[in-house]
């Protein structure tokens, strides 16, 4: 018979254990003891045995071979023996479905007892380990106890009600009814239970919204009675009523008044009321004034209101309490997008100080939101304070001013020169944390701004002789010394020639410097050898460059030799191989970013000045009354006089039948899409063609800016059910005066019943009538065939 | 809602879990892991919140105790903090100025208190006599219990 100890004994001897080791061996053996005991049946000690398999499961070992003894526990009649039973299961029971399926009917047993407490056993355990599937088999027993004459059972069942819902939202409409009842009861716990069964009812089936809404005249009702309530000793905390009743009634109201006007209209008052009288000396009062904020913003709140809102946060800024200082950065910050953003710029200085706060994620917080009150008004001082966070901060927050900083710096520096010196200075303070991407854009903006070069040259040699670790800082930096490093050695302090080079050549040395950069170094020195005056630096140059022609590195040793080869085989193209970088034309995130992303907004902004002439198409297309007859298949009648004689005339245009290019493809896909979404609303389209098996059909598409040309989107149709169509070749002619451009065609293979599309453009200076030979063949069950015909029956709109 | 709720000693021991969302032990365990690993490293002027996964994880500490929990990214922190903050009133009540040892010999004592205040990571009490007075209740119940246990212990010739 193993020896029996308390759990508290056990609980001290592993406290006693000195390592890890000997704390293992104990847990172990203990283990084993429990198994034993547990196998010989001792109902009267089995829930000791459970509860030092709870504290040994806790330590980090595994007791899931309790599971069972806990369910036994629960069957017990003893109440010690339920608690343990029950606070095992909600510990250890993991997805096992067998053994939820045990538990789902003890409960379900357990919920008839005469005991309230043994009923609340069981729902709070349920509460922890509820699944969706025991949800379904417990949804009306849970029901039936919102009417236990117990509160303490009702609480619990109504907190339950809220776990099934969320875990499967079709469970709510067994709830929905009940939440009226509910929050009119007379406890507080069944009271909130209401409230956040009606929440989440709401989050999961929004059709609800509706029904749900009837209560906010009660929800205001309760509300006010909570503010009004002087003394109530059961529920006070520090001088507020029940805040935690009153904030889950605050998050129902955010969800019934979202969107609806009528709701919103009558819940003003009372968060003017909760907003204006709570008292927020303390983190309790805060808490509730926090909710009312965040009801207020998202409801479409009263604007008088919403500013109340806003200054609560702003007050929350100067509180001495940092957690509350957090929350209102993040909630301000989810607002500062909207229309609230003009009152939070109010409190931009606090937001300011907020820079200087010593909890870092309040500075980041702080930042963040400084990033979005950044106008073209404030850039300067907000810069500012900004930089001066960045020489202090840690690398984390350095890491994201930087990655964040240069698209407002961009979109709304004031001047060039402060665009330039801003970026110099995040380079001098965070150079480190730049990224690849932004390092090409800092070069273009600083090869952009020739009248700067000699204060930029100055300021990055010196960064670079201060530290020529970081990466991004050397790579800009030489770059801009190879461009116009020269600038150096005319400006005060003068730097002479050979100091550049030997800097540079300190950089080939260096250790720290990636192969990227110092690729970046060797570009510079070969650039100087055509800026620089002196030939002895030159031949510096040229000695620095032959040591790296047996280098380790591929990169390196690439540019080596082929620039000791420029030196030596192509002296005299040098000079012209190195002239200055042509500006490049700005995309995006260069100087010009202004322009273009302009562009990039409104891609239509040309669009204004074509206006007229769409307006003229669309009333030539509408003047004739009559709509042109389309009539079918024009060939046969004496068409080969007329080929000859067009074909005399006009060129006609074989089309290719390689593999489309890319580019091509490309231009006759767009050019198809929106010929199709125009042709269909303005000009008719004509079948040219339809025999033997093969239907041809233009349709057209005029072009706005030049009247005297339009396109042509050939169509041909396989129309047999079952063969094939190959090498399928379309050929066009016009008369003279026209010209024609055929795009490739999609393919030169037609399946049965499917078709093949085909672009041409026609140019029709002299707007005559249109007139067009085509000729085709094709190959089809092994026999060529070829055939011709005239089109003449063009819609009139082609020449108006 | 609450998603969790953990202490832990400023050894990083932990010393009472509870989940309200069905988890892998695997996962649990890795979360704990992460969790005590960045609060303890966390310096005391910061302030008390912390973004984690798709959570947000309010703590306290008091004395040598964390209390920690898991909140919904929309959730209220400062109220979660007033519920910690009620929790260990209840704890220090019940104890008589509870410290950490306490909560390691009686954790299935902490546990109940804790199931009394929340239920499925909602609060379910709002008021300190009401939860106390049903702890004492369900005490006085478990102690007929118990007596019968010692008369059956001391039968089998263990005391």
């Amino acid at each position: 018979m193993p020896s029996l100890q308390k759990v508290k004994d056990l609980i001290q001897q592993i406290r006693a254990c000195k390592t890890a080791a000997l704390e293992r061996d104990l847990v172990n053996k203990e283990c084993a003891k429990i198994r034993d005991t547990l196998s010989l049946e001792h109902n009267d000690i089995r829930h000791i045995n459970v509860a030092k398999l709870l504290y040994i499961f806790m330590l980090g070992y595994p007791a899931h071979f309790g599971q069972m003894e806990c369910l036994k526990l629960i069957s017990s009649n003893s109440f010690t023996d339920k608690k343990i039973g029950y606070l095992g299961s909600s510990l250890l029971l993991d997805e096992r479905q067998d053994v939820h399926l045990l538990l789902t009917n003890s409960i379900k047993k357990e919920f008839n007892h005469s005991s309230q407490y043994v009923v609340g056993l069981a729902l709070s355990t349920l509460g922890c380990i509820l699944s969706a599937e025991m949800g379904r088999d417990l949804s009306t027993e849970v029901e039936k106890l919102f009417s236990h004459k117990h509160s303490y059972v009702r609480k619990k069942a109504a907190l339950c009600a809220v776990r099934i819902v969320s875990k499967d939202g079709d469970l709510a409409e067994n709830f929905k009814s009940s939440v009226k009842k509910l929050l009119s009861d007379r406890n507080h716990g069944v009271v909130l239970g209401g409230v956040a069964l009606g929440t989440v009812i709401c989050q999961k089936r929004p059709e609800f919204l509706e029904d749900l809404r009837h209560n906010v005249s009660h929800l205001v009702k309760l509300m006010r009675t909570l503010l009004q309530t002087t003394h109530a000793p059961d529920h006070d905390v520090q001088g507020v009523t029940d805040p935690f009743l009153q904030v889950n009634i605050l998050t129902f109201l955010r969800t019934l008044g979202k969107g609806d006007e009528t709701s919103t209209e009558s819940m003003n008052d009372i968060l003017a009321q909760v907003a204006t009288n709570t008292d927020s000396g303390r983190n309790v009062g805060n808490a509730v004034l926090y909710e009312t904020v965040k009801t207020i913003m998202e409801i479409q709140a009263e604007k008088g209101l919403r500013v109340l809102a806003i200054n609560i946060l702003g007050r929350f800024l100067l509180n001495s309490d940092k957690n509350i200082r957090y929350v209102a950065l993040n909630t301000l910050l989810k607002s500062v997008h909207t229309a609230d953003g003009p009152a939070i710029q109010r409190h931009r200085t606090t937001v300011l100080d907020c820079l200087k706060d010593p909890d870092i994620s309040i500075r980041r917080r702080a930042v963040e939101l400084c990033f979005a009150l950044i106008t073209k008004d404030n850039i300067e001082t907000l810069l500012t304070e900004i930089l001066a966070l960045l020489e202090t901060a840690p690398e984390e927050l350095q890491m994201y001013v930087i990655s964040n900083i240069f698209i407002p710096i961009e979109r709304y520096a004031p001047s060039q020169e402060w665009h330039v010196n801003t970026v110099l200075d995040l380079i001098r303070t965070a150079g480190g944390f730049i990224r690849d991407d932004q390092v090409s854009s800092i070069i273009a903006l600083f090869a952009s701004q020739t009248e700067y070069h000699p204060v930029i040259s100055a300021k990055l040699y010196k960064a670079v002789r201060e530290d020529a670790s970081l990466q991004p800082v050397v790579q800009v930096s030489v770059w801009c010394l190879g461009e116009f490093g020269e600038t150096l050695t005319t400006q005060e302090p003068k730097i002479e020639e050979t100091e550049i080079i030997s800097t540079l050549n300190e950089l080939m040395h260096s250790t720290l410097l990636n192969s990227m950069s110092k690729v970046f170094t060797f570009n510079s020195l070969m650039k100087l050898s055509v800026r620089l005056k002196q030939q002895s630096n030159i031949d510096l140059i040229k000695c620095i460059l032959a040591n790296y022609t047996n280098n380790m590195d591929a990169e390196l040793q690439q540019r080596a030799v082929e620039y000791s080869t420029l030196f030596k085989q192509y002296d005299y193209l040098r000079a012209n191989l190195l002239e200055e970088i042509p500006l490049k034309v700005t995309e995006n995130e260069d100087g010009t970013g202004e322009e273009t992303s302009l562009d990039v907004k409104n891609p239509k902004n040309v669009a204004p000045a074509k206006k007229p002439q769409e307006m003229d198409t669309l009333l030539g297309i509408l003047g004739p009354s009559d709509p042109v007859p389309q009539p079918t298949a024009m060939n046969g009648v004496d068409t080969n006089n007329i080929l000859l004689d067009i074909l005399g005339t006009g060129p006609v245009l074989p089309t290719t039948q390689e593999t489309p290019v890319n580019g091509n493809d490309l231009d006759s896909l767009l050019g198809m899409t929106t010929l199709v979404a125009d042709t269909s609303t303005h000009i008719p389209s004509i079948t040219a063609y339809e025999k033997n098996d093969i239907c041809i059909t233009f349709s057209f598409e005029k072009n706005p800016s030049n009247p005297g040309s339009f396109k042509i989107k050939m169509q041909a149709k396989n129309t047999t059910a079952f063969v094939e169509i190959t090498e399928f070749l379309f050929q066009a002619a016009v008369p003279k005066g026209f010209e024609i451009k055929m795009d490739q065609p999609d393919s030169n293979i037609i399946p049965a019943q499917a078709q093949i599309e085909q672009l041409m453009t026609i140019m029709n200076p002299s707007k005559a009538p249109v007139k067009m030979l085509i000729r085709f063949s094709y190959v089809m069950n092994g026999t060529k065939t070829e055939d011709q015909a005239q089109v003449s029956n063009f819609p009139e709109e082609l020449t108006n | 809602m609450i998603e969790f709720m953990l202490l832990f000693s400023r050894q990083g021991k932990l010393r009472l879990q509870r989940w309200y969302s069905a988890l892998p032990v695997k996962e649990k365990k890795k979360i704990i892991r992460e969790l005590i690993a960045i609060i303890l490293t966390r310096k005391s002027k910061m302030c008390n919140f912390l973004e984690y996964r798709d959570k947000k994880i309010v703590y306290r500490r008091y004395a040598s105790l964390f209390f920690c929990c898991a909140i919904d990214k929309e959730d209220n922190e400062l109220l979660a903090l007033e519920i910690i903050h009620r929790f260990v009133e209840l704890l220090d009540k019940f104890f008589g100025s509870v410290c950490e040892l306490d909560v390691i010999f009686n954790f299935e004592k902490a546990y109940f208190m804790l199931d009394e205040l929340l239920l499925g990571g909602i609060v379910q009490e709002t008021s300190k006599s009401h939860v106390l007075k049903a702890i004492q209740c369900q005490e006085m119940m478990a102690d007929d219990a118990e007596t019968r246990t010692h008369a059956v212990l001391e039968e089998l010739g263990f005391s």
